[in-house]
Formats: C-alpha cells, sequence, structure tokens
C-alpha cells in the first residue's frame, strides 16, 4: 500500500473538522482562533496535496498567500481579542453577550 | 520562463492603487501629525482619494467600447466594464464613509486618521476582489476587504460594544473565509486550476466532473463563504450584532461595500463558471437550484420576520439588509439560469445579473442615507438609536428627519424612489423567466416586502407623530448632510431617470462574457 | 503489499515491549531515595526561578504580534531570492528586482507608521 492523495486528503478533513468543531465547542477566544488557524492549515494541505497529485507548483504558492493571509489575520485577532479583554477581564465568548436583549 | 506582466496592467488596477497609496499616506499622516490635532483632515484627504479613484474609474468606463475584457497580470486580473462599475461603487462608498466619519469620530472621541486610512484599503480590498478572476487573488483580496473591517468596528474604544462585534466579525469571518478556501482547494483538486474560465473550460470538456462528490462540497463551501459575507440565511446570525454594534459610519460602509463585493464575486462566479447549465448536481442542475430557493426564501423571512419586533433601528436595518440580500439572491437566481456564452439564453443571464447591479448601486445609497441620518444621534461612544429616541424628531431637524424618511421608503421600495424601481425591476426580471418556481419565489418576495413596509413606516411613525420622551443628543455635521444630499440625489435619480444606469449594469454584465 | 508493515509492526512492538519492561524494572529494582534538588523543575542547569505561570507584560503580545506580521514576509523573500539568479540570466533581473522593492517599500512604510505609532517603545 502506498500512501496516496485521499491519505493526505481525509487527513486534512479530519484536521479541518477537529478545527471546526473546536471553534463550536471551545469558549476561549484564543483557543477558537488557534482551530480557525488549524482549519487554514488543513487547507494548505489540501492545495499541497492536489498540488503534488497534479504535478504543478500552483498549489505551494498559494500555501505561501494563505500563510501570510494567516499570519495578519492572527494580527488583527489578536490585538480584538487583548482589547476585549482589557475592557473585559476574559476571554469567554460566551460572556460577550451585550447585544443578548 | 515567460513574465506575463506588462506596465499596462497597472492601469487597469489604478483605482486600487490610489485608494492604496492614499490610504498608506493617510496611516503616515495620522503619525506625523501632532498629537492634539483634529484629525478631520486626514478624513478630508481620504475623501479626495476616493474622489481620485472614483474619476479614474468614470475614465476607464469612458474608454469602454461593448463588451470587453482585459486580464492583467497573467489572467489573475481582470479589468471590464463589470469590475469598473464596481470600482466606482466602492469609491462613493469610501467617499461617503470619509465624509461621515469624520465629525463622528470626534464626537465619539475616537478621533484617529487610521479610520480614513482601513476604509480605503477595505475600498481597494472590494475593488480588487471584484477585479479578481482567479479563486485564489479573490480570497486574498476578500482577506484585504475584510481585516480592515474587523478592526473599523471594534473602531470607538469607549464603546464596549464595538469590540464585542469585532470580536464577532473577526472570528466568524475568519470561519467563513477558511470554509471558502477549502471549497477553492477542492475545485482546484478537481479542475486543475483556481482560473474561473479555465475551471469552467473544464467542466465544458468533461460532463462527469461537474456531478463528483468533491466539486459537489467544493461549490457549497465556496458558497457558504460568499454567504456569510453577503449575510444569506443561514449564515446570518452575526449581522445584527456586528452592525449594530459597528460605529454607524462603518455599518453603512459595511451595508454598501462589503454587500456589494460579496455578490459582485457571486455573479461573476456564477455567471461566469458555474451557472446552472454547466454544473449537474442532480438531474439538469435541478438540485442546484433548490438549494439557491431554499436560500433565498429563508434568507427574506429571517431577516423581514426577525425586523419586525426589534425597537433598536440599528439592529432593525441589520435585519432588512439580510432580507435585501434574499431579494439579492432572486436576482442571482434567475441569472444563473442563463449562460451568457450561450445565444439562446444570455437575455436571461444579463436580465437577471443586471438586476442584481441595479439593485445594490440603489441599496447602497439607500443605505448611506439612512444611516448618515442615524449616526447624528450619539455622543462619547453612546449612540442613541432606540426607536423612541426618534420621537419628535422630524420637526427639530427638518431635513435630517426628511433624509431619513425617504432612505426608508426607498429601502422599502416606495415609488419614485429608487429602491422601488430597483425591486420592479429585479422581480420583472424573474417573471419574464416564466417558470412557475420563479413566479411562486418572486410572490413570496412581494409578500415580504410588504411585511418590511411595516418596521420602515414605523420609524417614520416615530419621526413625526410621537411625543419626545428624553432629550437625545444629535450633533450637527457638515459632512454628514454631504452625505445626505449626495445619496438623496442618487436615490431621485435612480429612481426618475433609471434608463440611463439600467444601461451601465447591462453593459457591465454583458463584459463578463467568456473570451 | 504490506510486507514492509510486518517489519514496522514487529519494531513497534519490540520497542514498546522493550521500553516497558526497562521502566518496571527499574521502578521495582533500583533504590528511590527522593531529594529537593532532584525534584525541582530542571532549568538547563541554572536555579530555577519563580513559577513558570506567572503572568506576562501585556508588551510582548504587542510585540509579538508585530513580529509575526513582519516574520511572515520572509516567506515571500526566501523562493524570490532563490529564482533571482535565473531572471537575471533571464535578462529580467532589474524588472525582478524592482517588483521586490515595491513589496519592501510597502513593508517600510508599515515599519514607520509602527515605530511612529510608539509601538516599538518599551515604556
Amino acid at each position: 500500500m502506498t500512501i496516496g492523495l485521499t491519505h493526505y486528503l481525509v487527513l486534512a478533513a479530519v484536521l479541518f473538522g477537529i478545527g471546526s468543531i473546536g471553534v463550536l465547542v471551545r469558549r476561549n477566544a484564543i483557543v477558537v482562533f488557534m482551530c480557525i488557524e488549524l482549519m487554514l492549515n488543513a487547507v494548505n494541505l489540501t492545495f499541497i496535496a492536489f498540488s503534488r497529485f497534479r504535478g504543478t507548483m500552483d498549489g505551494h504558492v498559494i500555501a505561501f498567500f494563505v500563510m501570510a493571509v494567516a499570519a495578519a489575520e492572527a494580527a488583527v485577532g489578536l490585538a480584538i481579542i487583548l482589547h476585549l479583554f482589557r475592557t473585559r477581564k476574559s476571554l469567554n465568548v460566551d460572556e460577550a453577550n451585550l447585544m443578548r436583549h | 520562463m515567460e513574465i506575463t506582466f506588462q506596465a499596462s496592467d497597472l492601469w487597469g488596477i489604478l483605482p486600487a492603487l490610489i485608494l492604496i497609496a492614499f490610504a498608506s499616506v493617510a496611516a503616515l499622516m495620522e503619525v506625523f501629525a501632532r498629537p492634539d490635532q483634529s484629525r478631520g483632515f486626514i478624513a478630508g484627504f481620504g475623501a479626495i482619494g476616493s474622489l481620485v479613484a472614483l474619476a479614474v474609474s468614470i475614465w476607464q468606463w469612458t474608454g469602454i467600447e461593448g463588451a470587453y475584457q482585459v486580464p492583467l497580470f497573467g489572467k489573475m486580473l481582470v479589468m471590464d466594464a463589470f469590475s469598473t462599475f464596481f470600482n466606482g461603487i466602492f469609491a462613493v462608498g469610501a467617499l461617503l464613509a470619509c465624509l461621515l466619519g469624520g465629525r463622528y469620530l470626534r464626537e465619539h472621541k475616537a478621533d484617529f486618521g487610521e479610520y480614513t486610512a482601513l476604509v480605503l484599503f477595505a475600498a481597494a480590498g472590494m475593488g480588487l476582489m471584484v477585479q479578481s478572476r482567479d479563486l485564489v487573488v479573490m480570497f486574498v483580496n476578500l482577506e484585504i476587504m475584510s481585516i480592515p473591517i474587523y478592526v473599523l468596528s471594534g473602531f470607538v474604544r469607549k464603546n464596549r460594544r464595538g469590540a464585542e462585534s469585532a470580536l464577532k466579525y473577526f472570528l466568524m469571518g475568519s470561519v467563513a473565509s477558511a470554509v471558502l478556501l477549502y471549497g477553492v482547494a477542492f475545485l482546484y483538486g478537481m479542475t486543475g486550476s483556481t482560473d474561473l474560465v479555465a475551471m469552467r473550460e473544464a467542466f465544458d470538456a468533461d460532463k462527469a466532473l461537474g456531478t463528483s462528490l468533491l466539486v459537489k462540497v467544493g461549490m457549497v463551501f465556496l458558497l457558504g463563504g460568499l454567504a456569510f459575507k453577503v449575510a444569506l440565511a443561514p449564515f446570518h446570525l452575526w449581522t445584527p450584532d456586528v452592525y449594530d454594534g459597528a460605529p454607524t459610519p462603518v455599518t453603512a460602509f459595511m451595508a454598501a461595500g462589503v454587500k456589494a463585493a460579496g455578490f459582485a464575486v457571486m455573479v461573476r462566479v456564477f455567471a461566469v463558471t458555474f451557472g446552472f447549465d454547466a454544473l449537474e448536481f442532480g438531474a439538469d442542475g435541478k438540485g442546484w437550484v433548490g438549494l439557491f430557493y431554499a436560500l433565498a426564501v429563508a434568507t427574506m423571512f429571517a431577516g423581514n420576520l426577525a425586523a419586525i419586533p426589534q425597537v433598536n433601528v440599528k439592529r432593525m436595518l441589520a435585519y432588512s439588509s439580510i432580507a435585501h440580500a434574499g431579494y439579492l439572491l432572486v436576482g442571482i437566481i434567475t441569472g444563473a439560469f442563463g449562460d451568457l456564452g450561450s445565444a439562446t439564453s444570455a437575455a436571461t443571464a444579463i436580465g437577471g445579473n443586471s438586476a442584481v447591479l441595479y439593485y445594490l448601486l440603489t441599496y447602497a445609497f439607500s443605505t448611506f442615507l439612512v444611516l448618515a441620518a442615524i449616526s447624528l444621534f450619539g455622543k462619547d461612544g453612546e449612540e442613541f438609536v432606540h426607536i423612541s429616541d426618534f420621537a419628535g424628531f422630524g420637526f427639530k431637524r427638518p431635513f435630517v428627519a426628511l433624509a431619513l424618511t425617504l432612505g426608508l421608503l426607498s429601502l422599502a421600495g416606495i415609488p419614485p424612489l429608487g429602491g422601488f424601481f430597483a425591486k420592479f425591476y429585479l422581480f420583472r426580471e424573474a417573471m419574464a423567466l416564466q417558470k412557475p418556481e420563479m413566479v411562486w419565489l418572486t410572490l413570496l418576495a412581494i409578500v415580504n416586502s410588504m411585511i418590511a413596509l411595516y418596521y420602515y413606516l414605523r420609524v417614520i411613525v416615530f419621526l413625526y407623530m410621537k411625543e419626545p420622551t428624553r432629550e437625545v443628543p444629535a450633533f450637527e455635521s457638515k459632512g454628514a448632510v454631504a452625505v445626505m444630499i449626495v445619496a438623496l440625489a442618487a436615490v431621485l435619480l435612480l429612481g426618475l431617470f433609471p434608463d440611463g444606469y439600467v444601461e451601465m449594469a447591462r453593459r457591465s454584465v454583458e463584459s463578463l462574457a467568456l473570451r | 503489499m504490506h510486507e514492509q508493515y510486518v517489519t514496522l509492526a514487529t519494531l513497534a512492538v519490540v520497542a514498546v515491549v522493550l521500553g516497558g519492561l526497562i521502566l518496571i524494572l527499574n521502578r521495582i529494582l533500583g533504590p528511590q531515595k527522593w531529594t529537593k534538588s532532584k525534584l525541582d523543575t530542571f532549568e538547563t542547569g541554572n536555579e530555577p526561578e519563580g513559577d513558570a505561570r506567572h503572568r506576562f507584560s501585556i508588551r510582548f503580545y504587542l510585540v509579538a504580534i508585530l513580529f509575526i506580521l513582519f516574520d511572515i514576509e520572509a516567506v515571500f523573500l526566501f523562493p524570490w531570492a532563490v529564482v533571482y539568479r535565473e531572471y537575471i540570466g533571464a535578462g529580467l533581473g532589474l524588472f525582478m528586482f524592482m517588483e521586490m522593492l515595491v513589496f519592501v517599500t510597502i513593508l517600510g512604510l508599515g515599519l514607520a507608521y509602527v515605530w511612529r505609532k510608539g509601538a516599538l517603545e518599551w515604556d
């Protein structure tokens, strides 16, 4: 048995699934954010697996761009989380409920 | 080694380049200006930048003849009438947001030049997103648009709801981006390209490809990501909190700009690549149609029914914006029945999609009109947007109240305002298909428009017929008045003399045809 | 087809059994005298200082955020540097250099903003 495209796709799908479940069940904003990063990396893996499978370089280049975008998102996200923590002294996303009337 | 870059490609993205240049300078102006100086001049600078970008877009438009498309940067981006049309809308959106922001931020003690920089960056991202022909470039530009808006929605630091709205928008928006990208990854894997035209060629060459599982999953994910950005049910739950918590000028910019950009990408994706003909999901592409019907009906009802009990006017407008997304989806469905490349059904595609463009144009101006008036209510990080806060206001500030009234009536679709003609055009194109299910969908949309009348009119009743219960701070702002005059003129023009603008929308959609 | 996995599985079994056996024997046979210095946290031979879970200054986060942003740009610089020689050979050296110059200029603008904003000051 050789490791083929399917294995990578399944691995990526599992990672993506773990990430999305984490987003849904975890309550700490930082952990939610880490789960989102996990999802993005699962996407990267998918791109690179397909790229290898098709014998083109496109997927590799795309992965670089996704990494850059993820970094920009991380910077802004952490800043927003820090700002919320300063006003709220909590990172629990369930406690961000000022607008629930 | 082949380099497909020419200096002339820069001309194609000139509006975005101008916006980025002005945004960078605005950010530097903020840090090099004296700390005690008012930042109004930076907002003015941003407004000039938007005007220049608008002028360039108009200039590009006049150079466009017939259906034409210029690929730029090795087919990563294109310049066509469609993108130029939207570049114009985004430049106007940035202009109005800058005009509205200056005074508002001073009143709310958040007078920072970064506002201007972020608005311009987001507008540049929107423009490039619509110009993208490659789905990955589209994704990168989606982020260039989204990231500034995450920040902008929490811009007023004194407002605790702002921080919350920023966090919610950021977390959910990032999930949506990841989902969208995962969809793109699958489509790339199955077709071997992220270029929309190449993807379409792959689908045409191999009919079985459209029915494969990964393509279906990829399409659903791509659609899900876009549906989040334009707030289609069931991906709309963030909208009320974010629209309510964000500073009002930002809310207007989001409602006008992000929604237009999201729908523009949907038009490009569904008109160019994934029309119902190209993808066979179930028999005759019926599965896709069913999915879209469900989305449209769910979105219209979710928006309108939730808007009725709202007493917070900004929340009400957020739900109403969801309902408008539902009407717009009716246009997308109509357009997706046709195929721009075919001789028989091109008219359908052009009709449905150009109705979407016209609707987005009027919706942008109507929202700016309403939210410019509402942005005046508030002070020091607190916005007064409870419906009773507007009581008796109609006689205190007649012009502002008139602008608010006309804006709401335009959103409701009352003749002779722009909103009426946009709805009329959209529904007429949907009916022209002569499919029983489209007739039903249109009837549901009309019923929904009538429901919507109730909550729009209720605000007007409070404006003119109720006694005020408490003293509400409302500041004067020349910028907001300018925004209201521009938006009012546009809404009236779009309602009274629609022909020229309809022609513009049609030419824009025609330019999408494959070449 | 699966033969290579037999070797792998054998190795895994042997590793687990042997490792477990040694640990168990050590537990049963070895002398156990715990002293304070044996139980202390190992910090590369230095005296451990304070609790590892103390709070960091918020400034670290700001620096970390800025670091991520400027650090990730190396991702784009590196491939460019790798293929730059080929571009010179193709007569596109100046063009590619200008491309990178634009990129670095935009980064420079960002740095100027951050610097003037005072985000790089420690206090």
